[in-house]
Formats: C-alpha cells, sequence, structure tokens
C-alpha cells in the first residue's frame, strides 16, 4: 500500500515509521512531509497515494488546509486524542 | 512594627501623668518656692491644705484621664460588641457611657474629697464635674486619635499581609502552569528513541529527562536561580526538544561567563524557548536560529521571526514570566518584536 506522512515532529515521524515497519503489512512510505506547503506541492506533481496519515497541527498550518487545495480524498478519518503516546 | 495594647495603655498612663502634672504647674511652682524659702521644716496649716488639695488634684486628673482614655482607646470595644448593635445605638451607648463614667468619678471625688471641696452642700458634685472638664476635653480625642493611628497601622499590616499572600499565591499558580504538553510530547520522543536509537542514547534520554524534571519540581521551592543552573537545565531542555523537533531550531548560547553566579526566576530562559517552538515554523529546510546575548544586566533572548499564522496566542507564557518578575523584584521583561526578529529583554538579579 502506498502511504504518505505528513507529520512536522521528527520524534512522530520516526515513531509513525517504525510502526509501520512493526506492523506486517506491506507498507510502502512514498514520502514524509513536513509541512502544508511541501505536501501541497507534492500531491500536485505525484501519483496519488492510497492512504494519507496527517498530523493535524503542522508548523504552517493545520492539516485540513490541503485538502481545501485538493479535494481528492475519498475518506477523512479524523483521530483526536490528546496526549496520546504512540 | 504592630504595637500591642499595652504599649498603648503605656501611652494613656504617661499622657495623663504629664497633663495632670501640667495643669497644675502652679502647685508645682508654689511648692519649690515653698521649699526654697523655708528654714523650718513644718507647713502651716494653709500650706498643708493646699499642698493635699494639689496632690488630690494631680492624682484624681490622672486617674480621670486614664480611665476615660483607656475607656474610649479599648475597653468599650470589650463591652460593646461592635457588630452585635446597629451603629447609632452604638455611639448613643458610648457617649452615655462616658457621661456615666464622667458622673461617677465626680460622684466618687465628691465622696472621697468632700471636705475639700469650695461650694456648699450637694452642689459641691457640680464642682467636681465641672474640675476636670479640661482633662475629658482632652482625654477622649486623645484616645480616638491613638485607635485612629493604631487602626491605620493594623490596616498597613493587614494589606501588606495580604499583598504577600496574593503574591505568593499567584507565584505557585504560575509555576503549576508548566504544561502537561511537554510531558507528553517527551514521552512520544522518549517512545521514538527506544525505537530507533542505540540503547546508550535511550539511556541518555531518560537521564536528561530526569533532570529536566527534577529541576522543574525543585523550581517550586526557590524563587530565584542561579543563571548557570538555568543554562545547565536549558541545555538539557534543549536536547530533548532536539530529539522531537530534530534539527529544526539552533540555540546559540552566547552568555558571559561572569554572570553566571547572578540570578533569574527558574524556568524563565525555558519559558522562552518554548515560547519560539510554539510559535513558530520550525522547519528543517528553514531553522529557527536562537541567540541568548547579554549585557551588565538584562539576558537577551533573541530569535528568527517565523510565526505561525493560526496558533491561538494567548501569551500566556511571556505574561506570566511578566507577572513573576513583578512578585519577585518588581521589574518587567521587555519585548521587541521587528519584522524577522523577536527578541525578549529579561533582567538579571543581582
Amino acid at each position: 500500500m502506498n502511504v504518505i506522512l505528513v507529520e512536522d515532529e521528527l520524534s512522530a515521524r520516526q515513531n509513525m515509521l517504525a510502526i509501520f515497519e512493526e506492523l506486517d503489512i506491506n507498507i510502502n512510505v512514498m514520502v514524509c512531509l513536513e509541512s502544508i506547503e511541501e505536501a501541497v506541492k507534492w500531491i500536485e506533481s505525484n501519483p496519488k497515494p492510497e492512504l494519507g496519515f496527517f498530523d493535524i497541527q503542522l508548523a504552517d498550518g493545520v492539516s485540513f488546509e490541503i485538502f481545501t487545495f485538493h479535494m481528492c480524498a475519498k475518506k477523512l478519518y479524523i483521530g483526536i486524542k490528546q496526549y496520546s503516546i504512540l | 512594627m504592630i504595637k500591642s495594647n499595652r504599649y498603648y495603655i503605656l501611652i494613656i498612663l504617661f499622657s495623663g501623668f504629664l497633663l495632670s502634672i501640667l495643669l497644675n504647674l502652679k502647685l508645682i511652682w508654689y511648692l519649690s518656692d515653698l521649699w526654697s524659702n523655708k528654714t523650718i521644716s513644718y507647713f502651716s496649716i494653709e500650706e498643708n491644705s493646699k499642698l493635699v488639695y494639689g496632690i488630690q488634684q494631680i492624682f484624681s486628673q490622672f486617674f480621670v484621664f486614664s480611665l476615660i482614655g483607656y475607656f474610649n482607646f479599648s475597653l468599650k470595644d470589650k463591652i460593646f460588641k461592635q457588630n452585635t448593635i446597629k451603629p447609632i445605638l452604638n455611639v448613643l451607648f458610648v457617649l452615655f457611657a462616658n457621661l456615666f463614667i464622667i458622673i461617677l468619678l465626680a460622684l466618687l471625688q465628691f465622696v472621697i474629697f468632700k471636705f475639700e471641696y469650695p461650694g456648699k452642700g450637694v452642689l459641691g458634685i457640680f464642682y467636681y464635674f465641672w474640675k476636670d472638664f479640661l482633662v475629658y476635653l482632652i482625654a477622649i480625642p486623645f484616645a480616638y486619635i491613638l485607635r485612629m493611628n493604631k487602626n491605620l497601622k493594623e490596616t498597613k499590616r493587614d494589606n501588606q499581609k495580604l499583598k504577600t499572600e496574593k503574591a505568593k499565591a499567584e507565584l505557585i499558580s504560575l509555576k503549576e502552569q508548566l504544561s502537561p504538553h511537554f510531558f507528553f510530547n517527551t514521552l512520544n520522543s522518549l517512545s521514538a528513541v527506544i525505537r530507533t536509537a542505540e540503547k546508550g542514547d535511550t539511556l541518555e534520554f531518560v537521564e536528561k529527562l530526569s533532570q529536566v524534571y527534577r529541576y522543574i519540581l525543585d523550581s517550586g521551592n526557590n524563587n530565584l536561580v542561579s543563571i548557570k543552573e538555568e543554562i545547565v537545565f536549558l541545555n538539557d531542555y534543549t536536547w530533548l526538544l532536539h530529539k522531537r523537533f530534530g534539527n529544526n531550531f539552533s540555540v546559540d548560547n552566547k552568555i558571559d561567563s561572569k554572570i553566571l553566579d547572578n540570578k533569574i526566576p527558574p524556568l524563565a530562559l525555558q519559558v522562552l524557548l518554548e515560547n519560539v517552538t510554539k510559535h513558530n515554523k520550525l522547519l528543517s529546510s528553514n531553522p529557527v536560529k536562537i541567540s541568548i546575548e547579554n549585557t551588565e544586566d538584562l539576558i537577551y533572548f533573541k530569535n528568527d521571526l517565523r510565526k505561525k499564522e493560526n496558533v491561538a496566542s494567548h501569551g500566556s507564557g511571556l505574561s506570566n514570566l511578566n507577572k513573576r518578575y513583578r512578585v519577585i523584584c518588581g521589574k518587567e521583561i521587555e519585548i521587541i518584536e521587528k519584522n524577522d526578529e523577536f527578541c525578549v529583554k529579561i533582567p538579571i538579579i543581582k
């Protein structure tokens, strides 16, 4: 499965990547992106991923802004849990 | 310094003594005249009665002054509890009580000294009543002035007490505002370190985390720490933040080693650093540079300004730091925001 990861914090990114590795599924992380700007640019110029993981609060805004540029997502799952530990 | 009741009562007694002497100066002069002119060792009957009368005067006036003074100063509060009686009634009561005491004293003197009064019959009581009129007239305002003085001092002290208590409470609450965000973010970093790094790194992480938390907990007990301690702590804190943010920011510490023994409030630099990470876009493509410099009595905490647009800014971090400064030393921090640079100046406390 082709996946993108949008997360601005290094440690959270590492956590996610490690979790992907631990999961015994064939996950291909296409790219790790840091900001809305980067994400928008990347999505514009690359084949669409099957699944995306977006941190909500990014350095340059809230990741929902990405979807205002690209109404491409079929489904949006939003998980909110304060102080959850990966 | 608040004086006890006894101190004020002594003042009343002493003033009563002085006043009674003052009102009977005639007698004193008369006595000194007698002593300097007299060769024989006994007084004539006339002289004797004058002397006795004078001494009576002094004693009675002293007694009257002290009693009236003491009554109006504090005794009346014990007799008439102010909150149980209506204020107007209370004033009337006190007025009547004063009159009552005055009449009682006149009666008393009349009974004791009645052979001395110059008038005749029962009317002599009026003589005693008017005789000490001046003493009443002085004693009552005097007692009230003392009361006012005492009350004023007490209110002052209470205000001061209230102020310090308020300040203490404020300080405690300010310290407790250190966000749990940091703790959970750090735990997240820790799990990333555990997942990715070598064993030694994990241990180092735990060590730094424990040092940072020890410092934060200790800071609850101190209003001030040395800059040296704060910087050691800040280095650990920065190390932890780097684990979370990678190299998206850098801290350049240019603090002069000469000022390391001076003081600042604990967590002052931490608050500023946290503020930077909270309000700026930290991107690996464009790291935020932070520099810490100092002058003789200020620390300059500067950073590149790359404001996040949508962060709800309560400004609580900086305003809390400012409050703490005000409470601790009455100084204020200064915030200078330019186009591309943000600078906070915090006072060094010597």
